[in-house]
């Protein structure tokens, strides 16, 4: 036994190592958390990506200082035109926002939400081509959990991935693991927002539903990990073959993820409320 | 020993041009796999299995720096190298076309195993699609720079191997 063993000693460890690493991706793959030889790469490589993105982020302010420059003359006048009409137009909106005001805070009242946002930057990206997962420099000393919601002024931008002390991996709604549980506005039907790499995909859409172009689509608060209410994008194109169930539609998504440079995290709060006003 | 740090060495090389170099640059919208050039490389011109172990602990950092199914770059890095230590010296000439024409098909056949992999874990990746739109064209962008990249590798290793050659 020892001698067959002392034999084919090198192939006995190789495929040790291939169960080793086998049995290693199942338990990160449904154990669902951040795994410690994860975090420690992530703390790791963190101040290089920071200095290094804080450097970018010097020359590239000041190269836009440079350009904006150029051209300023025009944009002057320009500016001045529209701020007559503006203040036209701001007149009418004054109404409107005393009317919203009084009823956002009756509504705000109503549910007691208290939503705690964490300001983070964005300071790297995945490090293969298959998934779209973006670093942010806050992680767990600054109270990030896994699974707490990333967004934007525009709309959503996914979820936290893993966390480590210094940073968080947030994956993007656009990437192809991410599913999301939504609506369109207009008339309340309900799909369901696939990631597609290239962008979203709103799919299993009734098939007699009413979509048109340029519906507003938002998150329905079912699943319970987006909470309801969010800015996802708009419908830009419907599909649907008469042999099938469902209709698809192809999205606009309301943030534009290749630009984004800052995002904030969402501290759920302690309310069963699932709506979201900002 | 020496290959071993040597490979070491490269590897760190390569994660910093990973996490830095293709955040900021990606050709053709593609982010050059460096740590597998790297290991790809000095894999075609040493045949050690060290190399492949050391693979091993490159793979984990793409993992963990990606998608976090710890073990999926490690496997496909380790497989691929593993196979190259074995039948290199079958097809592998030492010039700038052989190694850009292995680095190629390596890359590929890495980038089958990975999606492989992860096809197991996440139903619904549209594996031949992802082979088409993103495993083939950065295999051969990979291909393209092998040239540049076994300058750096040689460099290296008469920087640390010249007295033991």
């Amino acid at each position: 036994m020892f001698k067959f063993f002392n034999t084919y000693r090198l192939q006995f460890f190789i495929i040790a190592t291939f169960i080793g690493l086998f049995m290693l991706m199942s338990q990160t793959h449904s154990n669902e958390g951040t795994s410690r030889f994860q975090s420690v790469v992530q703390t790791i490589t963190y101040p290089l990506q920071a200095s290094v993105n804080s450097i970018a982020s010097t020359f590239k302010n000041l190269w836009y200082s440079y350009i904006s420059l150029i051209d300023v003359n025009e944009e002057n006048k320009l500016l001045r035109q529209q701020l007559l009409d503006m203040e036209e137009k701001m007149n009418q909106h004054i109404e409107n926002s005393v009317q919203f005001l009084r009823l956002r805070n009756q509504l705000l009242f109503a549910s007691k939400k208290i939503t705690e946002k964490i300001f983070a930057e964005i300071i790297g990206e995945s490090a293969d081509n298959n998934h779209d997962i973006s670093l942010i420099n806050r992680g767990s000393n600054q109270l990030v959990q896994r699974n707490y919601v990333v967004l934007r002024k525009e709309g959503l931008v996914g979820r936290i991935q893993s966390v480590s002390p210094f940073q968080s991996s947030v994956q993007l709604i656009t990437d192809h693991r991410s599913r999301v549980s939504a609506l369109i506005q207009r008339n309340r039907i309900r799909g369901l927002i696939y990631g597609t790499h290239e962008g979203l995909e709103m799919r299993q859409i009734n098939q007699h539903a009413n979509i048109k172009i340029g519906d507003r689509i938002i998150s329905s608060g079912l699943g319970g990990l987006y909470p309801k209410g969010l800015l996802i994008g708009w419908v830009k194109e419907i599909r649907h073959q008469k042999h099938e169930l469902f209709k698809t539609a192809i999205l606009d998504s309301a943030v534009d993820f290749k630009q984004i440079e800052e995002v904030f995290v969402i501290v759920p709060s302690k309310t069963d409320s699932h709506l979201f006003i900002d | 020993m020496r290959i071993f740090l040597l490979a070491l060495g490269l590897m760190l090389i390569g994660l910093w041009l990973n996490i830095v170099f293709n955040t900021y640059v990606q050709i053709g919208g593609l982010k050059i796999n460096w740590i597998l050039m790297f290991m790809l490389i000095l894999t075609f011109r040493h045949s050690k299995l060290v190399i492949a172990f050391v693979g091993i602990l490159a793979g984990l950092m793409m993992d963990a720096l990606s998608h976090g199914i710890m073990g999926l770059y490690g496997t496909s890095f380790f497989l691929t190298l593993l196979l190259i230590s074995q039948v290199n010296k079958l097809f592998y000439a030492n010039t700038f076309f052989a190694i850009s024409l292995a680095v190629f098909s390596m890359s590929i056949f890495e980038g089958w195993i990975s999606l492989s992999i992860l096809d197991m874990f996440e139903p619904g990746l549209e594996l031949s699609s992802k082979m088409l739109t993103s495993t083939l064209p950065l295999a051969l962008l990979q291909g393209l720079i092998t040239p540049i990249i076994l300058q750096f590798v040689i460099w290296g290793e008469n920087l640390f191997l010249r007295d033991v050659a």
